[in-house]
């Protein structure tokens, strides 16, 4: 048997015609298994109309306003860690390319060659820096000498008992970070 | 549907929390609803409605004014349950549970009345659940939240005729799936009453 367009107009909830609401009363009466379904979507329909919505259990906002936070700091983070990725990718580049430019411009023998004699400059650096204070202390006044032990211990008194202080500060209340 | 002040809107558009706050305050109990009812758990549809709201405060800038905002707030609720619906097999719902933890609806004057309410709740998650997630979108839509086809059509991203075609397909699968269950439990009593085979 065909169902069509009886099987529609069940489950249609525009309003029908006359004619169109009597053609389905007709085949109601000659068709069990729409009378069945008509049946059933009748019962599902009052099911539906008799289950309320459901809530949330109490204090959903406030749940909401915590989960906001933590989703907020994770962004931070993730958007920190992607600018540092980000910089750390840039300063690579540039190594490479500066570090390309660098080994094709000078051959392997310019390069150990510069390399010996910068370390050579460093050193000769040090020992000219080493020389240079040791003159200038040996050509001290004494009385010098005492100043800058004075200096030194008075700082030391001042500034130890304020390290000490900052360390209690840290340790009693923590750090602000805004 | 609920509208919304549009004093507050335009604050929570500026980023303002508070004024958010008030929207998730309003909204809650739909969002909750259509997660429920697509994903059948509460921890699933508590979860589900959170993110809801942390998405679209992420993205209220984006906002159109000219739409109605709980359509816009229902898609966005529609489109992660559909997404978290096909990642996941979902866990049988625990009606138990469920009535546990979720606030009723409204004062429910006896024991008596609780049963009934759990008892359709489970009837209608169990008809629900033989639905694919638009159908069952649609269908949740259309009764729990009384919106029309073509705000259905918004809120899902389809066609109003697509629309139309999935809620004749939902309800006579409903219907189908109601006499199946009716004849199943209708079996268990005949066997239960039934004389011993020996």
């Amino acid at each position: 048997m065909d169902h069509q367009p009886f099987e529609e107009w069940i489950f249609e909830q525009k309003e029908r015609t006359k004619e169109n609401s009597e053609k389905l009363n007709q085949h109601l009466l000659d068709c069990e298994q729409c009378t069945e379904l008509q049946s059933a979507w009748g019962q599902v329909e009052t099911l539906i109309f008799q289950t309320p919505m459901v809530a949330p259990a109490p204090g959903f906002t406030q749940r909401f306003a915590t989960r906001m936070e933590l989703n907020k700091e994770v962004l931070q983070r993730k958007q920190a860690i992607k600018t540092l990725m980000g910089v750390g990718l840039i300063l690579i580049i540039i190594t490479l390319i500066l570090g390309a430019i660098f080994f094709l411009s000078y051959s392997t023998g310019d390069l150990i060659l510069g390399a010996v004699s910068t370390f050579t400059g460093f050193v000769q650096a040090f020992i000219n820096l080493r020389v240079m204070v040791y003159q200038f202390f040996h050509n001290l006044p004494p009385i010098a000498i005492v100043l800058g032990w004075i200096i030194l211990i008075v700082w030391g008194i001042i500034l130890t008992p304020l390290w000490g202080f900052a360390v209690w500060k840290v340790s009693k209340k923590g750090v602000l970070i805004k | 549907m609920n509208n919304i002040e549009p004093d507050i809107l335009r604050l929570s558009m500026k980023g303002d929390e508070t004024a958010f706050n008030q929207i998730v305050e309003s909204f809650q109990k739909p969002v909750f609803n259509l997660c429920y009812r697509m994903l059948g758990n509460t921890e699933a549809a508590e979860d589900a409605a959170q993110e809801t709201f942390w998405r679209a405060f992420q993205s209220i800038k984006k906002y159109n004014p000219d739409r109605s905002f709980a359509t816009w707030l229902l898609s966005i609720a529609a489109h992660y349950c559909i997404d978290q619906h096909r990642k996941r097999k979902l866990p049988v719902l625990d009606m138990d549970d469920f009535l546990a933890e979720t606030a009723p609806d409204h004062i429910t004057p006896n024991p008596e009345a609780v049963t009934i309410q759990k008892e359709h709740q489970t009837q209608i998650q169990e008809l629900l659940n033989e639905l694919s997630e638009l159908d069952r979108a649609s269908i949740v839509l259309r009764y729990w939240h009384e919106c029309s086809e073509e705000e259905i059509s918004q809120v899902l991203d389809i066609s109003i005729n697509a629309v139309k075609s999935r809620l004749h397909r939902a309800r006579k699968k409903l219907a189908g799936a109601w006499q199946t269950q009716n004849q199943t439990s209708s079996q268990v009593e005949r066997m239960k009453n039934g004389s011993p085979a020996f």
